[in-house]
Order: structure tokens, then sequence, then C-alpha cells
């Protein structure tokens, strides 16, 4: 299994073939992912519908979708189109690991979208060669975080710490403490005065 | 296969709960997706039938924060557990980077336990991941169930290729998070070992390594032919993890296969959480000390207002 590097003079130049096939197919989101489901860049937007769950969903949409065509005997359904009432997605497999998911509405058609994808494709099959073929050295990493831990987890922790010392824990004044930001302090006090005493 | 961004400085992991129908898989993330912070995790996704049985797969993205200025976001995916769906389970596993297999402790579940590892196996191999080199950890859930079996036994027979191992009761949000911070661990760890040149060591003519400060200058990909990787010192090596358990204290057992439980002490006479804390062992009886989890500690019990305690109470007062 090899792992997907991208740098960013890959953005760029993949931004740089997305950005005029969204303008000149008028799409409102074009969403570049490999088959795993995950995002390698996409342009425009659909409001706040969370690009990671729609990239992971049309993975698995297209992961089904050639299962099936291998069962009846196809090696693969290159194009897949989502017909709504005011939107539709069209999925086009670029090269073997990858798929332009594009998002589009009653502005464009079809058509113009299809023969906008073929313009780009080569492009995209070009600049995405490079994303695939890097070698692990052209990557340095250094993760080692020792024995700490991840910062999701450490409020827990410290909450599981404080707890053993046998104290009880209420929150006091309107300041976050250091390790938790103003905005989810301030959501989670007010959710917590919500909430019935004993419920 | 993990994805390494530079441009927007974030890894993308894909981590997968594999496991017999009803053992507690689609629980896992249900109970992350109501625990993490809201900034931390986005929406959960699943395709579940009528009478919520997973029928294609749940899907949690969560951020773990980040390590040395790479966000690290898990994607966290279950799959179907029932048998005839084994179509689309395989398909959730295509690119993964770390299972959890999360077996139901029960007596009358070790058939189901067992077929379903092996299933887990056979479809690995279909897409030609060597399991000795993917990060597996198994999850022994359902620890409170009248009939569940002693951990020692549940080890001999499922474990059998001494993977580490927690115990949870997922339900009730206990070992949940100790089973992901493990497997995110592990996955963190083995990232770290292939790209981290400290850990690789050095080969005459190899492409030098990007130092993340110089990305932006680089400009267009290097027209410089292609050379030689050089040699990681641990990628080829298969990762063997070494479990030690700590079981839970209702059920004491005596110690068979697995090392003797430790009980860990905990002020106030509370229960203790179950946890397995493990530490890695390269497959040529090396010891990396690197890759050896802190010690996990355990939350005794669900407490209706934990969540917020664990936020606002740092600090006696």
């Amino acid at each position: 299994m090899k792992d997907m590097i991208i740098f960013p003079e890959d953005i760029e130049r993949l931004d740089g073939i997305l950005l005029p096939l969204s303008s000149k197919a008028k799409l409102l989101l074009a969403l570049l992912i490999n088959r795993d489901g995950r995002i390698i860049t996409h342009q425009g937007s659909l409001g706040n519908v969370d690009v990671q769950s729609l990239a992971a969903l049309v993975a698995g949409a297209t992961a089904s979708t050639l299962a099936i065509a291998n069962l009846v005997g196809e090696s693969e359904f290159s194009a897949m189109l989502h017909q709504g009432r005011e939107r539709n997605i069209f999925i086009d497999a670029i090269d073997e690991n990858t798929y332009l998911s594009v998002v589009f509405d009653g502005q464009t058609n079809i058509d113009r979208v299809k023969v906008f994808i073929r313009q780009f494709e080569r492009e995209l099959k070009e600049a995405l060669y490079a994303v695939y073929n890097k070698s692990d050295d052209q990557v340095d990493l250094d993760l080692d975080f020792g024995n700490d831990s991840f910062h999701t987890f450490r409020n827990e922790e410290a909450f599981t710490a404080y707890e053993a010392s046998g104290d009880g824990a209420q929150p006091s004044g309107d300041a976050a403490p250091p390790h938790v930001s103003q905005d989810a302090y301030q959501y989670l006090f007010n959710k917590r005065k919500r909430q019935p005493p004993g419920g | 296969m993990a994805s390494i961004n530079y441009a927007a400085r974030e890894i993308s992991v894909k981590i997968v709960y594999y496991g017999p129908g009803l053992s507690g898989k689609t629980t896992n993330l249900q109970v992350i997706h109501r625990k993490l912070p809201i900034e931390h995790r986005s929406d959960m996704v699943s395709l579940a039938t009528e009478t919520d049985r997973t029928l294609f797969f749940d899907f949690l993205p969560v951020d773990l924060g980040t390590i040395k200025g790479f966000a690290t976001k898990f994607q966290l995916y279950t799959v179907p557990g029932q048998v005839y769906y084994n179509a689309t389970r395989k398909l959730v596993l295509r690119g993964v980077d770390g299972l959890v297999f999360v077996a139901d402790s029960a007596v009358d579940k070790i058939a189901e336990n067992l077929e379903s590892f092996q299933n887990l196996e056979d479809n690995l191999a279909e897409y030609h991941y060597n399991r000795e080199e993917l990060p597996i950890i198994i999850q022994y859930n359902k620890r409170d169930l009248p009939n569940a079996l002693p951990i020692e036994d549940l080890q001999q027979q499922i474990n059998r290729y001494n993977l580490p191992w927690s115990e949870a009761i997922a339900n009730k949000g206990i070992g949940v998070f100790d089973s992901l911070k493990l497997i995110g661990k592990i996955v963190i760890d083995g990232l770290n070992k292939k790209y981290s040149h400290i850990n690789r060591a050095p080969a005459a003519g190899a492409a030098a390594p990007r130092p993340a400060s110089d990305i932006k200058q680089m400009g267009a990909p290097s027209n410089a032919a292609p050379v030689a990787p050089a040699e990681p010192q641990t990628a080829s090596e298969p990762i063997v993890q070494e479990a030690q358990p700590v079981p839970l204290p209702k059920k004491p057992v005596t110690a068979k296969a697995a090392p003797k439980p430790q009980p860990v002490a905990k002020p106030g006479g509370k229960a203790q959480l179950p946890v397995t804390a493990g530490k890695t062992v390269r497959a040529d009886g090396a010891k990396s000390t690197k890759s050896a989890p802190a010690s996990v500690t355990k939350r005794p019990e669900q407490k209706r207002r934990g969540f917020f305690a664990r936020l606002f109470g740092i600090g006696k007062r």
C-alpha cells in the first residue's frame, strides 16, 4: 500500500485545472477524491455541506457501482450521474485511483459538464500522476510525540487524573481553562445550564 | 494508505472497526461522536437498514489534534457485521491504515468472532494487504455480560497473533477511547517510523528528504532521475505488538496464556477501566520503546457531568 503524498505544488497545479473547469462548466463543486474516499482537493462549496462525508459517500457509491459492474461482466462503469430535482452529481473516473465528482444545478447541463471534463481530463491525469508517483524519500515527517497524547484526548486524561484525586470538579468563572477554547467552553457551559438537575 | 498533505499540513488515516454482527462497532463510533468536543468532529454518517443494522458503513471523521504542526485527521469507518454483507464489508477495507477488531465477549459468540476474524484475513489477502504490516488491535467488548468469557480464554482463542488488545463496555462508553488512542498511537508511530529521516538509514545517492520548511520554495516537481528509495530500517520489518493486559477488577481470572494482570490502584476505591498498554516489539526481538503507548487510565463509570467536568475540572480547588 502506497501512501498518498501531496505537496503544495500538486494542489496548486490541480486547483489551476479545477478552477477554470468549474467556471466554464458552471459547477457548484468540483471534488477530486481517491478511491478510498480521501479528498485530494476541491473547488467551490455547497454551503455547510461537509465535503469529507460527501467524499466518503461518493467513494462508497463508486465502489459498490464498480462491484456491480464486475457482477454484470463489465470491468467498470466509468461515469455515474445522479439526477436530483435541483442539483445533480456527476462522477467520472479520471484514472484508476481517482474520481472527479462534480455538483451542478440548472445553470448548466450534463452535456456541457461532460464536454468540459473531457477537455481538462488529460491535464488532470498528468497532475495526478505526479501525486501518485512520489518516492517515500521525498517526505520527511517528525511525528514522534513520545509519551504525549493526542490533543483531543488531553481533556479526558486531565479529567481522569483529576477524578482520580477524589475531588469533585465544578466549572467556575467565565474564562475558559487554558486547554479549552472559549467557544467550546461557552457552548458547553450553556448546554449544561439547560440540563435539568439530575437529568 | 495514509494521505500526507503538506499543503493543508494534515495527515489523514483510515481506521476501520471490524467484527461480527452486533459486537458493538457502530456503538463505538456513536460514543466517540457523542463525547468528542464539537470542534474535533463532524457529523456521523450511517448507512443503516430500517432496523438500525449497518447496511454499508458508518463514517465519522475526527480530528485528534496536531503533532509537530501536522493535523491528524482520523476517518473512522465501521463495516456491516452480518455474514451476507461481505461484498460491502470488503469495499470498506480498501485503503485501510488501521483496524480495530471488535470482538463480542459472550461465550456463545466465540464461533462468530473467529469466523469474522478469518473473514478479515481473507478480505485483506484479496487486496494483497499484509496483515503483519497492518496495525490491528482487538477490543473485547461487552465485558459486563454475565456470560462473558474470561480474558485469558478470549486471548487464547481469538488473539492467536498476540495483537494489542483492550477491554470495553462500549454501550456505557467505557474503554472506547482507550481503543481509539491505542490504534491511533500505533498508526502514527508506524508513519513516523516510515517517514522520519532519523528512523531511516542513510542510503548513498538517495534523494534528500524535503524539509517541511522548504516545501513552499520547491516549485514544480523535480525532473531529476528517479533514485532508489533509501532502505527504511523498520518499514519492511513486520511489527508484532505484544500486549500487556490490565483486566477488569470485577472478574478476577486465573492467568493462563496471557501475562498476569496488574490491577491499577486508584484513589477513592473506584472501579478501574480495563485497558491494555501495548508495547511494540519488532520481529527480530528488538524492543522499541518509542512505540510503547503511555499507560492508559480508565474511567470507572459514565457520570452525567463527566463530560463537563473533564473540560472544566483541571487542578484542585
